[in-house]
């Protein structure tokens, strides 16, 4: 499976760009050439300079410290936001799909009704009445991304829970539990992946968005999405206060869609064979 | 075969959306008088039961009149009103109204309407803002005002958002039926968030207006509004952020007009709850933020640095050789370890009784967009003293709710109880106003003697010692004197910018 991954060139360009992300988050307090919440005001609104390669804002900060930091925000935004709508999809899919009857019914009906809220707006509501902070942003996020995984895994368990390991499982007396957990998880789990790792650019896009619109993470907090929203002022006079943002938040989100598009070929059974054959 | 139709479709959609887009506004006047100016918030209200909020009073200062006018530089003149007088020291004043001016309706203008604008119904006498014992149609053109006190009443009419209004606006029930009032533009059309269609007043009782039509468009983004001016989209456009005045000014077809206004931007402080209810903490937040610096560098020296100074230079009264503040960072230091608060557990934040030092910060979204830019530099020069400075943004329903409420530590502000040049203002911090948050009983007398006081050096000696007392006992720190910023193409003829703050003067103007 790695090796596959590994030979997928979309895969590997998208994951090798996600590793440096990972890395100048965690670095960020040893990369940024300056404090990126230092307002140096007689330096405001600076071109790109050799001290200050992105140039600096309308309160004289490092524009590209601030991109730096900005992505250990929009990481963690990405990754909580997808591991909490995964946990609830996945959980809801399980037990809809192999409990069944009414109770998937019920289940499947409430999905239907998040699925009609269009999902941006949804979660702008949501982070309004919440008011500002980074928590409230994640869980407006994950109410409006969950249920794709709720409608995939139950889809998969359908199918799965029909097989004869299932049966031979409930045959030697195995509990509801283990089944769903220690069967049918393992079995429906690559689809989840697949979905996980477009879901996080798109969580990242969700909140960039959000805090674009003024909602949500508040300045000055370093984030992508405000340091558009505040640089869409200078569009004519000060440029790079929007472009460098929007080629990062391009550049991440475009890497894990490479990372989920590749993770897809890869996890098709079919994946391959065409040129073996 | 099949391309070329679509072809054919896809010119047919966009002949349709070019005609579509280029309908003409309703009215049949001539093509080349019409201005289009550019304003950044909608219409709130356009009857006398509210308060117009943020540019609406652009708007309102182009149909409605008052009895006295302020000229570009802010001297009072006459304006519905021909002449007054007062009595009785100013407890009683009588307007004289000229006679040749009608509405847009084509009724007179009489007493009776001016009676009607300031009775009951009018969101003046509601907010209290100005109480009379009697409102007295003596004739015709005549009108007798008693007040409580002796108030210097003129200095009140000259805020459009009192005007004389039409009687016959409202419908014989009692509703609203459209803005009518005596000024050089009459209301034609207004679509919601979208545009103001305001035609000329052919009977205007002053010099014929020379526009035929004035479109205001309702543009909030700002950077979206210079677009709008520089494309030639818009002949004007008011609110021009400060930074990007520099700009403009090298913009051959653009220009820049820009003249100091009453407006001053402040923070005020709820001096009935911890932390603010020291005064020693008040002064250190005043020794902490570098005005200068921020008009210097943050507004490239459009407006100029209050220092804690409550009133514009052009403001009357407006004192001069005042103990005004200057950023010092130890000095604010040293005031906060006085008042006990200090930093003991190391996070840079201040202590005191194990309470840290967090304060709210709430900022409106109705008048500038420097605003909330102004707030997030305070929060960065606060912090440097070991504040933590949470600055929230709120529309102008929820800030008034908030504030209501008392759940916040400091409020900005911008020109205030600000109308023409009488320091009206000094009343923000009246301990009975609403919106005061401040309690002290030396104060309030010193305003009600400069209020009731009819000697002007008398009145100028008070003012000024309100305004020391000010800066000795910060209700509120005073930040920067606005700068009004109107930009016109070059094809905009005959404006001349005045310093009141929001009027606009488009009577002399014509396009070339």
């Amino acid at each position: 499976m790695i090796r596959d991954i590994l030979k997928n060139k979309m895969a590997l360009s998208g994951l090798l760009i996600i590793t440096m992300l990972i890395l100048v988050a965690l670095l960020a307090p040893v990369l940024a050439p300056h404090d990126p919440y230092e307002q140096l005001l007689e330096k405001a609104l600076m071109a790109p300079c050799w001290d200050y390669p992105f140039g600096t804002d309308e309160y004289g900060r490092c524009v590209l410290s601030r991109i730096i930091f900005g992505t250990q925000t929009a990481l963690f935004i990405g990754l909580s936001v997808t591991v909490v709508s995964a946990f609830v999809g996945v959980g809801i899919g399980l037990t809809a799909g192999f409990y069944g009857g009414r109770f998937d019914e019920f289940l499947m009906r409430i999905v239907d009704v998040f699925l009609a809220f269009p999902g941006l707006i949804l979660a702008l509501v949501v982070a309004g009445l919440l008011g500002p902070g980074l928590p409230n942003v994640i869980f407006a996020l994950a109410l409006v991304g969950w249920m794709g995984y709720a409608r995939v895994v139950r889809g998969a368990v359908l199918a799965e829970k029909e097989k004869e390991f299932v049966e031979t499982a409930r045959s030697l007396g195995a509990s509801d539990g283990y089944i769903i957990f220690l069967h049918l998880l393992p079995n429906i789990i690559s689809p989840v992946i697949v979905m996980a790792s477009i879901g996080i650019g798109q969580a990242i896009l969700g909140a960039a968005a959000l805090s674009f619109l003024g909602i949500g993470v508040q300045p000055p907090t370093a984030m992508w999405g405000l340091m558009l929203s505040y640089g869409k002022d200078y569009l004519q006079s000060a440029p790079y206060l929007t472009i460098f943002p929007g080629v990062i938040i391009m550049v991440t989100v475009l890497a894990f869609n490479f990372l989920g598009d590749g993770l897809r070929d890869v996890c098709d059974p079919r994946y391959g064979k065409v040129i073996e054959e | 075969m099949k391309s070329k139709k679509l072809y054919l479709v896809a010119i047919i959609l966009m002949g349709m959306f070019l005609v579509g887009g280029c309908s003409v506004n309703g009215s049949t006047a001539s093509k080349d008088q019409i201005l289009d100016v550019a304003i950044g918030t909608d219409i709130n209200t356009w009857d006398i039961t509210k308060f117009p909020e943020g540019d609406a009073r652009f708007v309102w200062s182009q149909i409605y009149e008052t009895l006295v006018r302020l000229d570009a530089d802010l001297n009072m003149v006459p304006g519905l009103a021909e002449s007054w007088e007062s009595q009785e020291n100013g407890k009683v004043w009588i307007f004289k109204l000229r006679q040749d001016v009608k509405f847009h309706d084509g009724t007179p203008l009489t007493a009776e309407a001016v009676k009607y604008s300031y009775g009951d119904r009018a969101y003046v006498t509601m907010a209290k803002t100005l109480q009379f014992e009697n409102i007295e149609v003596i004739d015709d053109y005549t009108v007798k005002f008693t007040c409580p006190k002796p108030m210097p009443l003129p200095t009140y009419m000259t805020h459009i958002a009192w005007p004389v209004v039409s009687p016959t606006s409202v419908s014989a029930t009692g509703e609203f039926i459209k803005p009518i009032g005596t000024g050089p533009f009459k209301y034609n059309s207004y679509t919601k968030g979208q545009e103001v269609v305001l035609d000329k007043n052919e009977e205007y009782w002053g010099d014929e207006v020379k526009l035929s039509q004035v479109i205001f468009k309702i543009i909030p983004d700002s950077s979206t509004r210079i677009m709008a001016l520089t494309s030639g989209d818009v002949d004007m456009s008011l609110k021009i952020p400060e930074s990007d005045v520099a700009q403009l000014q090298a913009d051959k077809d653009i220009t820049v007009n820009r003249k100091l206004s009453t407006f001053t931007d402040f923070l005020q402080f709820n001096t009935a709850k911890a932390p603010f209810d020291d005064v020693s903490v008040r002064k250190a937040v005043a020794n902490a933020i570098d005005t200068e610096g921020i008009v210097k560098n943050a507004l490239n020296d459009v407006g100029v640095a209050a220092q804690g100074r409550a009133y514009s230079p052009v403001m009357m009264y407006s004192a001069k050789d005042l103990p005004l503040y200057s950023q010092n960072q130890a000095t604010a230091k040293s005031l906060l370890a006085a008042a006990g608060w200090k930093d003991n557990n190391g996070d840079k934040i201040l202590e005191k009784d194990g309470q840290p030092l967090k304060v709210v910060l709430l900022v409106g979204q109705s008048w500038s967009p420097r605003e909330l830019k102004i707030s997030e530099i305070c929060q960065a020069q606060l912090k440097e003293i070991g504040f933590d400075v949470e600055v929230q943004q709120v529309e102008a329903a929820a800030f008034s709710e908030i504030e209501k409420a008392g759940n916040f530590d400091m409020l900005m502000r911008t020109g205030y109880y600000v109308w023409g040049p009488y320091p009206h203002h000094v009343k923000v911090h009246f301990s009975k106003n609403y919106a005061s948050h401040y309690n002290n009983p030396a104060y309030d007398q010193l305003v009600q003697e400069g209020e009731s006081t009819t000697d002007d050096a008398k009145k100028a000696e008070i003012y000024g010692n309100l305004q020391k007392m000010i800066l000795e006992e910060v209700p509120a720190f005073y930040l920067l004197h606005e700068e009004k910023i109107v930009a016109t193409r070059n094809n905009v003829q005959g404006y001349e910018i005045s310093a009141e703050d929001p009027w606009l003067e488009l009577r002399g103007v014509y396009l070339k």
